[in-house]
């Protein structure tokens, strides 16, 4: 399992607030996770400087599964989960994690990450776009300042 | 960034339920109820005709891989891109609601239609 820990800062509401968004990187959408990282960074890094990653997952809000769940995996992300604390906002990142995407009817695959811990945020595509991740981000936010 | 999904416009009155977008959509993320409706013989046609009438459509975008088949197969065009892109949605109240968010009824589907590629 690919991991990598990412701070996002988001603004919410007018307050910037700073996000650390933990990436359990499983299938493809790990990649693509990265890489709109990259490109939401590159152009945030304009107006915010100073964003910094955070070290691991215990220090992370928010928990991102990007890719796709299988029956093997199950185990490994609820330790990664209880290892994170009680209010951690789960965002199920493209098609495999929010629902089993192609993939849904395998009898090696769980469609879709919530068979087995909250899911908080959906986010669509296969894979998402960018946008679609800075987007779940905000709605990660949102739930993160609710709790 | 300018790299966005889009997604999928329905124009309802076009659809004749012919199931092929359904039978065609590589995961079966797209649902079609509907029922048969019997038009009588009289001056416009000179036999029964028997059509299906569109009841549900719903479109499930946490599944949908925007591969355009759909729309693509659609013999009607009555599914087009529409440069809108689907919503990330939150579980709010109901653990896993956010999941029955993503499936795109009728109205949802139609609400577009009007900025559809031409």
């Amino acid at each position: 399992m690919t991991q990598g820990t990412t701070g996002v800062p988001v603004v919410l509401e007018g307050q910037p607030l700073r996000l650390h968004a933990y990436n359990a990187g499983i299938a493809c959408c790990g990649v693509e996770y990265s890489a709109a990282v990259d490109l939401i960074n590159a152009a945030v890094e304009l107006v915010e400087p100073s964003w910094q990653l955070a070290a691991d997952a215990a220090t992370a809000d928010v928990l991102v599964i990007s890719g796709t769940v299988t029956r093997a995996l199950v185990p490994e992300l609820q330790s990664l989960r209880e290892s994170m604390g009680p209010a951690t906002v789960v965002v199920a990142f493209g098609a495999c994690a929010a629902t089993g995407g192609p993939y849904w009817d395998s009898y090696a695959i769980v469609d879709g990450a919530d068979r087995f811990m909250p899911v908080d945020v959906y986010v669509p595509g296969c894979p998402p776009p960018p946008e679609a991740l800075l987007e779940g981000l905000r709605s990660a936010a949102a739930v993160v300042a609710s709790r | 960034m300018t790299v966005s999904h889009r997604s999928i416009a329905l124009n309802p009155p076009a659809c004749t339920s012919c199931m092929l977008c359904v039978k065609e959509c590589p995961d079966q993320c797209i649902t079609i109820e509907s029922h048969p409706e019997v038009l009588p013989a009289g001056a416009e046609r000179t036999r029964d005709v028997t059509v299906q009438r569109l009841d549900r459509f719903a479109l499930d975008y946490g599944l949908c891989l925007f591969c355009s088949i759909c729309i693509d197969v659609c013999p009607f065009d009555a599914l087009a891109w529409v440069p809108v892109p689907p919503v990330p949605a939150r579980s709010e109240g109901a653990p896993g609601s956010g999941r029955n968010a993503l499936v795109y009824e009728i109205a949802q589907l139609a609400e577009h239609w009007d900025l559809r590629d031409t």
